[in-house]
C-alpha cells in the first residue's frame, strides 16, 4: 500500500519543523504549505488523503480554503486552531471540516486525529455494521448495542444519537450537526436536547468513569473514543 | 421695559446744548413770525412761534420743550401783543395762548420722546441680541467646562458692565467655578446666591430677597438640571440692575448653562472614549499575547511530546533538531515576556534604569550572536568608529531595544536582505543605525511605527516574537535614557528602511583614575 499523503497548512515554520519528522516516521508522505493559495494548488496536484490546516493563514482565512475544498473535494480535514476559539472553530466543523485539534497539542493526540480521519474515510468504503468500541459493541444493521456482550435497551433517539457519532468514531461532531442529524434542521440550536440524550445515554451505557465512551467537547460537540 | 402709557422722562433735564438749539429755535420762529407779519400784515404769528416749540419738544424731551414754550410765550407777548415791546399781559386771551404753548409742548416731546425711547430699545435690543449672539458662538468654540465658565464670565462681565462670578452646585452646595476678575463673594453674597439657586428667583442687591448683599445672582440652568448661579456686582448700593439688564442676565446664564452642560457631556464622552480605547489596547494586547505566545508554545510541545513519543524512532539529526528548537523557541518565550515586562513597566512609569558604562559596540555585537544563534540567515554587517566613548545606561535594556530594532528589520527585509549596523558619534550623542535593504516600511505605517500594535501585516507569519510592541518599547527604553529614536523609509532606490537610536553622551567620562579605583582583585 502506498504511503498516505499528508498535506499539512501553517504560516509558522516552526510547526512543519517539528510536525515533519514525526509524520514522516509514522509512515506518512508530507507535502507543505504556508499559505491558503498554495494548499488549494496541492490539494489538486497532490490528492493528499488528509489535510491538516490552520486557521490563522496569512493570505485566505482559513474556513475560506475549507469552503473552496469542500466544492470538489471530500478528503478529511483536521483543523489547527486555538483552545479558546470555540465559534471559528464550529464554523470551519460546519463548513465541512472533520475534526480540529486545539493548538498547542501534542503530537500524538494530532496523530489519533489523523488516524481517525483516515479509518472514517475507510469505513465509508464499506466496513462491517458492527463497530467495537472497548467493551461496546454496536450493530448498525440489527440496531443492538451490547456492553460486554451483554445488550443495553435503549430508546430510539438514544440510540440515533449513539449510532450517529459511531459513524463518525473517532472524530467529533459539532451541536449542530448532531441535532439536525436525529430532531432536524429545525432544532439545530436546541443544544439542551442533546446535553439530556447525552447525559441519559451515558447513564444507561454505564459511560460515567474517567475514561469516557462520549468524550465532550466543551462549546464544541461530542466526539465517541475510538480507542480500541 | 412694559411701558405703554405715555412716557414722561421728568429726571432728565437734557443737556444744556438743547436748551441753546431750543432758543435758536425759538429765535427763528421769532424771526420768521417778525418777517411774515411785516410783509403780509398778518396779525395773529402765534401758529409760527407754535411750530418754533414742536421742533425742540420732538427733538429734546420735555424740559427743552418746557423752556421753549416759556421762551416762545415772551417772544410773542413782547413783539405781537399789546402794548408791544413789554412784557405785560392785558388780556386773559394771552394767558391761553402760554397755556396752549405748554400743553403743546408737554404732549408732544412725550410722544416724541416715547418713540424715540422705543427707536432706542430696539437698538439696545439689537446690541444685545448681537452680544448674546457673539457670547454663544465664542462659548460654543470652547471644549472643557471650566474654559466655557471663565470664557462666560469675562464676555458677560463685557456685556453687562459688572464683575461677573459662576458658581456651581457641587456636593449639595455652591462652589465658585469661575471669575471676570478676582472676586470674593462675602457671607451675605452666599447667602443670596443660595437662595437664587433653591428657589429659582433673582436674589441679591435690589431685590426682594438678601438686598443687602453686594452681589445680584440668577439662577442658571439647562433644561430642567438646574447647574448653579451667575452672579453680577451691584457696585456701589442703590446700583442695581434695572429691568433690561435683569432680562440679559438670565439669557446670560441661560447660554453659559447650555454651553457648560454641553462641555460637560462632551468631557464625559472623550472619558468614555479614553476608557474604551485602554480596553480596546488591553484587548489588542491580551489577543496579541495569546496569539504570539501559542506558536512558540506550539513548537516546543509538538517537539516536547515528538522527543518523548516518537524519540527512539526518530534519527539523531532529527532529535538534534527538535531539541533544538525547543531551545530556540524558549528562548522567543522568554524574550517575549522580557518585552511584555518591559512595555508594563514603560506604561506604569516604572522602568528604573541600573546605569552604567556601556560600550554600544559590545551591545551590538551580542545582539547579532543572538539574532545568529537564532538562526537568523541574513547577511548583518557591523561598523563602529574606533574612538566611540562609553554612554551611561542601563545595558540589558539597551540590549533589548537594539534587539527588537534588529528583530524588525530580519523579520521584514526578507531572508536575503543585508543588514547595516552602524555606531558613531554625533556631537553629544551616541548614534547607532540599523539598516536593511528590505522593502521598507510602507509610507501610511511610517508616522505610527513607534506605536503599539503597529504592524505591517494582520497576521503574524514573521516568527511570533511580535506583538507590534517591540519598536514601542525601544522608542519608552531610549527615551528613558533621554534619547530619541527615529525611523526613516525608504533610505536607497525606493527601498530599504533606518532606524536610529540616539543616546545621550555624558559630560563627564570614566578616566583611567576610575579604573585604578576599580579593585584589582575583581578584575
Amino acid at each position: 500500500m502506498n504511503k498516505p499523503i499528508l498535506l499539512v497548512v501553517d504560516d509558522e515554520p516552526a510547526i512543519h519543523r517539528f510536525l515533519t519528522p514525526v509524520l514522516e516516521v509514522e509512515g506518512y508522505e508530507v507535502v507543505r504549505a504556508e499559505t491558503g493559495r498554495a494548499a488549494l494548488d496541492l490539494a489538486q496536484s497532490r490528492k493528499p488523503d488528509v489535510i491538516i490546516l490552520d486557521l490563522g493563514l496569512p493570505d485566505l482565512d482559513g474556513k475560506d480554503v475549507i469552503v473552496a475544498l469542500r466544492q470538489w473535494s471530500a478528503t478529511p480535514i483536521v483543523v489547527l486552531s486555538a483552545r479558546d476559539r470555540e465559534a471559528e472553530k464550529i464554523l470551519a466543523l460546519d463548513m465541512g471540516a472533520n475534526d480540529f485539534v486545539n493548538k498547542p497539542f501534542s503530537v500524538g493526540e494530532l496523530l489519533a486525529r489523523l488516524r481517525a480521519a483516515l479509518r472514517q474515510r475507510r469505513r465509508i468504503d464499506g466496513e462491517g455494521p458492527v463497530l467495537r468500541c472497548g467493551a461496546y459493541e454496536i450493530d448498525l444493521a440489527r440496531h443492538r448495542v451490547a456492553r460486554d456482550g451483554e445488550d443495553i435497551r435503549l430508546t430510539k433517539t438514544e440510540y440515533e444519537l449513539l449510532a450517529q457519532l459511531a459513524r463518525h468514531a473517532g472524530t467529533v461532531l459539532t451541536h449542530r450537526q448532531l441535532l439536525s442529524a436525529i430532531w432536524g434542521d429545525e432544532h439545530a440550536g436546541d443544544t439542551q436536547y442533546l446535553r439530556v440524550y447525552v447525559g441519559q445515554l451515558r447513564q444507561k451505557l454505564g459511560d460515567t468513569g474517567d475514561v469516557r465512551l462520549i468524550i465532550t467537547e466543551p462549546g464544541v460537540g461530542y466526539r465517541l473514543s475510538d480507542a480500541g | 421695559m412694559p411701558d405703554s402709557a405715555l412716557r414722561l422722562d421728568w429726571r432728565r433735564p437734557g443737556p444744556v446744548r438743547a436748551y441753546v438749539e431750543a432758543g435758536f429755535s425759538v429765535g427763528a420762529g421769532l424771526a420768521l413770525a417778525l418777517v411774515v407779519s411785516r410783509r403780509l400784515g398778518l396779525v395773529d404769528v402765534s401758529p409760527i412761534l407754535l411750530l418754533s416749540v414742536l421742533v425742540p419738544a420732538i427733538r429734546f424731551g420735555i424740559w427743552p420743550a418746557v423752556f421753549a414754550s416759556g421762551l416762545a410765550f415772551l417772544a410773542y407777548n413782547f413783539f405781537f401783543i399789546e402794548p408791544l415791546y413789554t412784557l405785560a399781559v392785558a388780556r386773559p386771551r394771552e394767558l391761553v395762548t402760554l397755556v396752549a404753548f405748554l400743553v403743546v409742548a408737554v404732549i408732544t416731546s412725550a410722544v416724541a420722546g416715547r418713540s424715540r425711547q422705543r427707536a432706542h430699545e430696539v437698538v439696545v435690543r439689537g446690541l444685545e441680541m448681537r452680544q448674546l449672539y457673539a457670547f454663544a458662538r465664542r462659548l460654543s468654540s470652547v471644549a472643557d467646562r471650566a474654559t466655557v465658565l471663565a470664557t462666560a464670565a469675562d464676555e458677560a462681565s463685557a456685556i453687562l458692565g459688572r464683575r461677573t462670578v459662576f458658581l456651581l452646585a457641587e456636593d449639595d452646595d455652591l462652589t465658585l467655578a469661575a471669575a471676570s476678575s478676582s472676586a470674593t463673594l462675602d457671607e451675605a453674597a452666599l447667602a443670596a446666591a443660595r437662595w437664587a439657586f433653591a428657589c429659582r428667583e433673582l436674589s441679591g442687591a435690589g431685590t426682594a430677597t438678601h438686598a443687602e448683599a453686594s452681589w445680584i445672582f440668577a439662577p442658571m440652568s439647562a433644561g430642567h438640571r438646574r447647574l448653579g448661579v451667575i452672579g453680577v456686582a451691584a457696585e456701589g448700593k442703590g446700583a442695581p440692575l434695572d429691568t433690561e439688564q435683569v432680562i440679559l442676565l438670565y439669557s446670560l446664564a441661560e447660554h453659559a448653562a447650555i454651553a457648560a452642560d454641553r462641555a460637560r457631556l462632551a468631557s464625559e464622552i472623550s472619558v468614555a472614549k479614553a476608557a474604551a480605547e485602554t480596553e480596546s489596547v488591553r484587548n489588542i494586547l491580551l489577543a496579541s499575547v495569546s496569539h504570539d505566545f501559542r506558536t512558540p508554545l506550539s513548537s516546543i510541545l509538538g517537539a516536547a511530546s515528538s522527543l518523548i513519543d516518537y524519540g527512539e524512532r526518530l534519527s539523531a539529526p532529527q532529535r538534534a533538531d527538535l531539541l533544538s528548537s525547543i531551545h530556540e523557541e524558549a528562548e522567543h518565550l522568554d524574550g517575549m515576556v522580557r518585552n511584555l515586562l518591559a512595555i508594563t513597566r514603560l506604561e506604569a512609569g516604572a522602568l528604573d534604569l541600573q546605569r552604567d558604562w556601556v560600550d554600544l559596540a559590545d551591545s551590538v555585537h551580542r545582539v547579532v550572536a543572538l539574532a545568529r544563534r537564532r538562526g537568523a540567515s541574513q547577511s548583518i554587517r557591523v561598523q563602529f568608529a574606533a574612538d566611540m566613548p562609553l554612554v551611561r545606561a542601563d545595558a540589558s535594556l539597551i540590549e533589548q531595544a537594539l534587539g527588537n530594532v534588529l528583530g524588525n528589520s530580519l523579520r521584514h527585509a526578507g531572508a536575503g536582505a543585508v543588514i547595516d549596523l552602524s555606531i558613531r558619534r554625533e556631537g553629544q550623542r551616541a548614534l547607532v543605525a540599523v539598516t536593511d535593504d528590505g522593502p521598507g516600511i510602507p509610507a501610511d505605517l511610517l508616522p505610527r511605527v513607534f506605536a503599539k500594535f503597529a504592524r505591517a501585516k494582520a497576521s503574524a507569519a514573521d516568527g511570533g516574537e511580535s506583538f507590534g510592541l517591540g519598536l514601542a518599547i525601544t522608542q519608552g527604553i531610549v527615551e528613558a535614557h533621554g534619547g530619541e529614536v527615529t525611523a526613516e523609509s525608504p533610505v536607497a532606490d525606493g527601498h530599504g528602511c533606518r532606524i536610529t537610536l540616539r543616546l545621550p553622551l555624558e559630560a563627564s567620562h570614566p578616566e583611567d583614575s576610575e579604573d585604578e579605583q576599580a579593585d584589582p582583585a575583581g578584575g
